[in-house]
């Protein structure tokens, strides 16, 4: 009995940090990477590694303040085209500054209508934000008569390539992105409010938790962020184009969740998301190393993502 | 003739010693009543008979045959069926589909309905249940899905019928349906081993009573040859005088009420009902069960619709949300603690945390939690409130009862309520916490704190409340105060509120 009490107080810990896990599997995975694929030991690719995984790491930052309020958000992959988009094509008349605050304004806009939806609608996360992202995907179409614009904008050139002292931009971006995101969650009121919400809707609401601001803030973040990273990658590729968003609705829900963050909510940690999105980053990297055809490639990915969960991040019996 | 042997059986959880040699027998034809405070193992034992854990050492012997391999499917298969206090009800399925779960009559495939209302009809009768098997469980009070669970229960005509706490959410008259089922069990040969927290009625059916503390076995009396001071002593191991604190004393100078309703009324809940509560008073909510007590919180903390005029020391005041209530310095404990009062699946710390973010992480920080201050006031109220918690990071889940009950409370006491509602405070907690929590209610309301108690245990309304206002059908048919204030009066008024009138 001795012995055994501290260890089951471990393995105990252990469960319950399964954001702790997350990190550890990166980093399992990126040893595998170096010892037994090619070109995955220098550190351009280090470099370009982090650089790629920001876009969809500042996604998944958004995705998982939505997540640990039980939310969902099925719309950011609408939202990343949207600002990209909608900046590309108002710069071309307005100059860049004011395309990227369109662009970021438009996004702000997409997640409040999903937090009306949600809140004051009551129709469910999944159904709301799926119906505002088609809305959106839609809009776009019409508004760009299908044939988006390309742009050079200098900041966002800048933003998504540049270096400073050897590290992308963009990653600092993710980083500070992340570090506001650690307080918010973590440290605030606000974040005590998600965690409660996630938890129990009925009990948050006898307890005082003030919904409607919580609910806005969530997702309001969310698209915002999504819209951030539209732009980056407008800087990325100068150029925008309908599907640009398209990868990063899955991928940044299984972040979150291979972050260790409960699908259901009210459980987890933002720097899991981290690690998580780093990890489907470099998986990503990998298959495209072994030279697999998009269709294959596809399939291992959604088959490792199971294979993961199930390993670490499966939802707890209660 | 022994119907079910216990032997000497041992039980631990994580190193945890629950059960100690435990040895009591069932005998067929009779009623035996497992008393014990919370976590004395009543509930493991009966976990062990039904088959949902195995014993680590000792044996159970049914028809002295060794139970090997037992599991709840084999233990329902030899005739053992169980009610537990947690329903077990699928909301939307009707009162028949859910009497007979599992073995609806079909004929190609397809559930007969009318043939499924038709046999729960009986059944249903037998429990005192008088609704329409169609309807839906979800739509019935709790006390009404309690006599559900039995009838299904009895469907398979059981040997040996478990009642765990199956009584707790029932009114007097829908106890003595459950004492009548249970009579004819016994006259018919079978046995019932029943838990409860309410004594009386442990007293008034069963045979034997078997006291449990502490995971052991203190004694086994027949209810002849004991009475409650005995068995209360057994329990706790000590004498149990001062129950309840002493009551206000009438104060002759006339107190403004801290809240005053007039005309509230809920659709569907309660119709035109005036209170007032003073500072320095309990006042009672009386009545059988759901007859609109409920609503009356729930609109007096935000969490209902209501109309009416509500006025909070003396102006006009409107609670259309629990953040209006809680501004206005009421607090609401809610009767369901594991689904609104309190997050089961977060830690104790973060629960009493949850309302006190106004000083834990107040604005001039940005909003920040300060840590020392959030475990200064977790630390403060687990010491006040006497919380038993192995650490303020336990799950609130974990848990006994009682303890939960002290989190649900004591999370609204730094804020220093105006206000104070409480839905069956005491519920399904063992005597000495409820002891804990009338004398901690009663300074609260010396502090000059106004509370609003709902309660389905007279003792405990009789005990505790200054007045209690009792309800029938959503209206305030009596009010009981001073010498009025007994037992009698308040069950004869809860029952037949026209004769009381008259």
């Amino acid at each position: 009995m001795m012995t055994a009490l501290p260890r089951t107080a471990g393995l105990r810990a252990l469960r319950d940090h399964r954001a702790a896990w997350a990190f550890g599997v990166l980093l399992v995975t990126w040893a595998a990477a170096i010892l037994f694929a090619n070109g995955f030991d220098s550190v351009s690719s280090v470099r370009y590694l982090t650089q790629t995984a920001s876009f969809l790491g500042i996604i998944a930052i958004g995705q998982t303040l939505v997540v640990m309020m039980s939310g969902i958000d099925l719309s950011v992959s609408s939202v990343v085209a949207l600002s990209a988009v909608v900046c590309a094509q108002v710069s071309a008349g307005h100059g860049g500054a004011a395309g990227i605050l369109v662009g970021l304004a438009v996004s702000l806009l997409v997640g409040l209508v999903n937090a009306v939806g949600v809140l004051w609608l009551r129709v469910p996360p999944m159904v709301m934000t799926l119906a505002t992202g088609t809305i959106v995907a839609g809009s776009l179409l019409v508004y760009t008569n299908g044939s988006p614009k390309s742009a050079k904008i200098g900041l966002l050139d800048s933003l998504a390539n540049d270096r400073v002292a050897g590290i992308p931009l963009a990653f600092v971006l993710w980083l500070a992105i992340t570090a506001v995101a650690v307080w918010l969650l973590h440290a605030s009121r606000v974040g005590r409010y998600v965690f409660a919400l996630g938890t129990s809707q009925e009990a948050s609401r006898a307890s005082g938790v003030p919904l409607g601001v919580t609910t806005f803030i969530a997702y309001g973040a969310c698209a915002l962020l999504a819209g951030v990273a539209g732009l980056v990658l407008l800087g990325f590729t100068a150029t925008s184009s309908l599907t640009m968003g398209n990868p990063y609705q899955l991928l940044s829900i299984a972040s979150v969740v291979l972050g260790g963050t409960s699908i259901l909510g009210g459980r987890g940690h933002v720097l899991g998301t981290v690690a998580g999105a780093l990890l489907l980053t470099l998986l990503t990297a990998l298959l495209t190393a072994w030279n697999l055809s998009e269709g294959v490639r596809q399939m291992t990915l959604g088959l490792l993502i199971i294979a993961l969960l199930l390993a670490y991040a499966r939802e707890r019996r209660t | 003739m022994a119907l079910l042997t216990v032997d000497r059986v041992s039980k631990s959880f994580a190193g945890n010693r629950v059960l100690h040699e435990v040895s009591f027998d069932v005998r067929a034809g009779e009623v035996l009543a497992l008393v014990g405070e919370n976590g004395a193992g009543k509930s493991t034992v009966l976990s062990l008979i039904t088959g949902m854990q195995a014993p680590d050492a000792g044996e159970l012997r049914l028809d002295g045959e060794p139970l090997r391999a037992w599991s709840p499917l084999r233990a329902r298969a030899a005739g053992i069926s169980s009610v537990h206090q947690e329903l077990s009800l699928n909301p939307h399925q009707t009162v028949a589909e859910n009497v007979f779960l599992g073995q609806w009559p079909a004929r190609r495939g397809l559930v007969l309905g009318r043939d499924l209302a038709r046999r729960a009809r009986p059944l249903l009768e037998r429990v005192g249940l008088d609704v329409d098997p169609r309807t839906r469980a979800g739509r019935l009070s709790l006390g009404q899905q309690q006599l559900v669970e039995l009838a299904k229960a009895l469907v398979c005509a059981p040997r040996l019928l478990i009642l765990d706490e199956a009584t707790s959410a029932l009114d007097d008259d829908q106890v003595q349906a459950v004492f009548r089922v249970v009579r004819e069990l016994r006259a018919a040969g079978s046995s019932v081993v029943t838990v409860s927290h309410r004594m009386a009625e442990l007293f008034a059916i069963s045979d034997r009573l078997t006291v449990l503390k502490d995971g052991a076995v203190m004694a086994t009396r027949d209810r002849a040859g004991t009475d409650h001071d005995d068995i209360v002593r057994l329990m706790i191991g000590r004498e149990l005088s001062d129950l309840f604190p002493a009551k206000a004393a009438p104060t002759k100078a006339a107190t403004a009420p801290a809240l005053r309703a007039r005309g509230l009324t809920v659709p569907g809940g309660c119709a035109g009902v005036d209170l007032e509560l003073t500072p320095g008073r309990i006042l009672g909510l009386g009545g059988l069960q759901g007859q609109g007590q409920r609503a009356v919180l729930r609109a007096l903390f935000g969490l209902a619709r209501h109309g009416g005029e509500i006025e909070l020391a003396g102006r006009p005041a409107k609670l259309s949300s629990p953040r209006e209530a809680i501004r206005a310095r009421i607090a609401y404990v809610p009767e369901d603690r594991k689904v609104e009062g309190l997050h089961v699946a977060q830690s104790v710390r973060a629960n009493l945390a949850l309302t006190n973010l106004d000083t834990v992480a107040p604005a001039r920080r940005l909003t920040t939690v300060d840590r020392n201050a959030e475990a200064g006031l977790v630390a403060d109220l687990i010491d006040r409130m006497r919380i038993k918690a192995a650490s303020p990071s336990q799950e609130a889940r974990r848990l006994s009862g009682g303890n939960q009950q002290k989190v649900a409370l004591a999370r609204w006491l730094p804020s220093e309520p105006r206000v104070l509602l409480l839905a069956e405070p005491t519920r399904g907690i063992d005597v000495g916490t409820k002891r804990e929590i009338y004398h901690l209610l009663r300074r609260l309301a010396d502090d000059g704190v106004a509370v609003l108690v709902t309660s389905g245990d007279t003792m405990e309304l009789v005990g505790l409340c200054d007045e209690v206002a009792v309800m029938y059908e959503g209206a305030v048919v009596e009010r009981l105060a001073g010498g009025d204030l007994t037992e009698e009066r308040l069950v004869r008024a809860s029952v037949n509120p026209a004769v009381t009138h008259a």
